[in-house]
């Protein structure tokens, strides 16, 4: 059973799951929709097969970076469960070539390291199968890791905040 | 034709923003009435709630139009806020205006604690293993009411390894 309540309780939609219903309810919210109106990130609603969406996040201007990255993002049982995710080839709807993901020092090289997982996932604290793989990750990353009370802001502003350091170089 | 632009303002106290349209002439008086009209910062007098571009060190004087260059702003009562930052065992305190952001607060911390510029820290609310704040976020964000003081903790982050 759900330990999530919706925060603006109504009738629950009967053609959708609770996990999705949260989804749309965070993706309307103000503080995903400032990172909207700041150009920082956003959903391609025609993307959503649930439990799948894409995300578009935007890096900071570097040579060889593209405008955008995308991120398949998987959201069983959202938001109990902290998503985890993968960078995604739009057009080709495939998993992101491995040559193209974001490159960069220290975290950005760990985050986006494409040896580990079959590059399934991001390798962060706040991935879902990486945390389920590091026991001793809560205690060294306090605040990054999942909690039912979070939204997909949480996965996406860490992983923006990541982009947007001295760290990233591009791709 | 009158142009209008769009900007984004951030309220004491609330982590939420507000994106409005603001004309050509507009002066910071009617900008703040607006805002103030949005009910986002509580009862008070509009001669006590003042504007401050993001990161900038000066107030925005009511009477003046809102320059053209200002795409992010913060509405608050209080014109500074004192904030302590705990590391550690020592503690360190500055005013700041509340537009400032948590990124140059960062900056800040990392100077007055003459830590290694390497090393990445967070500033927490409410305890060194809290939440870390976001980097974009301004610290009036976490000030209500006429306070205007907030203590953080600053952490040093620990890198992923592999």
């Amino acid at each position: 059973m759900s330990r999530y309540t919706l925060l603006y309780p109504h009738m629950p939609d009967s053609g959708i799951s609770l996990s999705e219903e949260c989804l749309l309810e965070h993706i309307a919210a103000p503080l995903f929709q400032d990172g909207v109106a700041h150009g920082w990130w956003d959903v391609l609603p025609a993307t959503v097969e649930w439990p799948y969406a894409v995300f578009w996040l935007a890096p900071p201007a570097r040579p060889n970076s593209p405008d955008r990255y995308y991120l398949r993002v998987h959201l069983h049982d959202y938001p109990n469960k902290g998503p985890t995710a993968t960078l995604w080839d739009l057009e080709r709807r495939t998993k992101l070539e491995l040559s193209k993901w974001p490159k960069g020092n220290n975290d950005v090289a760990m985050v986006f390291r494409t040896d580990w997982n079959n590059a399934d996932a991001l390798y962060a604290p706040w991935d879902r199968i990486a945390m389920d793989n590091h026991g001793d990750w809560p205690m060294k990353h306090p605040g990054r890791g999942w909690k039912p009370s979070y939204t997909i802001v949480h996965y996406l502003r860490h992983t923006r905040e990541l982009l947007d350091s001295e760290d990233y170089h591009g791709c | 034709m009158v142009q209008a632009k769009r900007i984004h303002v951030h309220f004491g106290g609330r982590q939420d923003t507000h994106s409005c349209e603001v004309g050509e002439y507009e002066t910071v008086e009617t900008i703040v009435l607006r805002l103030i009209g949005t009910g986002k910062l509580g009862d008070g007098k509009p001669e006590e709630i003042f504007l401050f571009e993001e990161d900038s060190d000066d107030e925005i004087p009511r009477s003046e139009k809102l320059p053209p260059h200002i795409k992010r702003c913060h509405v608050h009562r209080c014109r500074q806020i004192e904030a302590t930052v705990i590391y550690v065992d020592q503690k360190k305190a500055g005013h700041f205006r509340p537009g400032t952001t948590i990124r140059k607060l960062l900056k800040w911390a990392k100077d007055e604690f003459k830590v290694d510029k390497q090393t990445k820290f967070d500033l927490r609310l409410g305890g060194p293993e809290a939440d870390p704040l976001p980097l974009d976020a301004h610290l009036g964000s976490y000030v209500e009411g006429h306070s205007c003081h907030v203590t953080l903790y600053f952490t040093p982050t620990c890198r992923i390894q592999g």
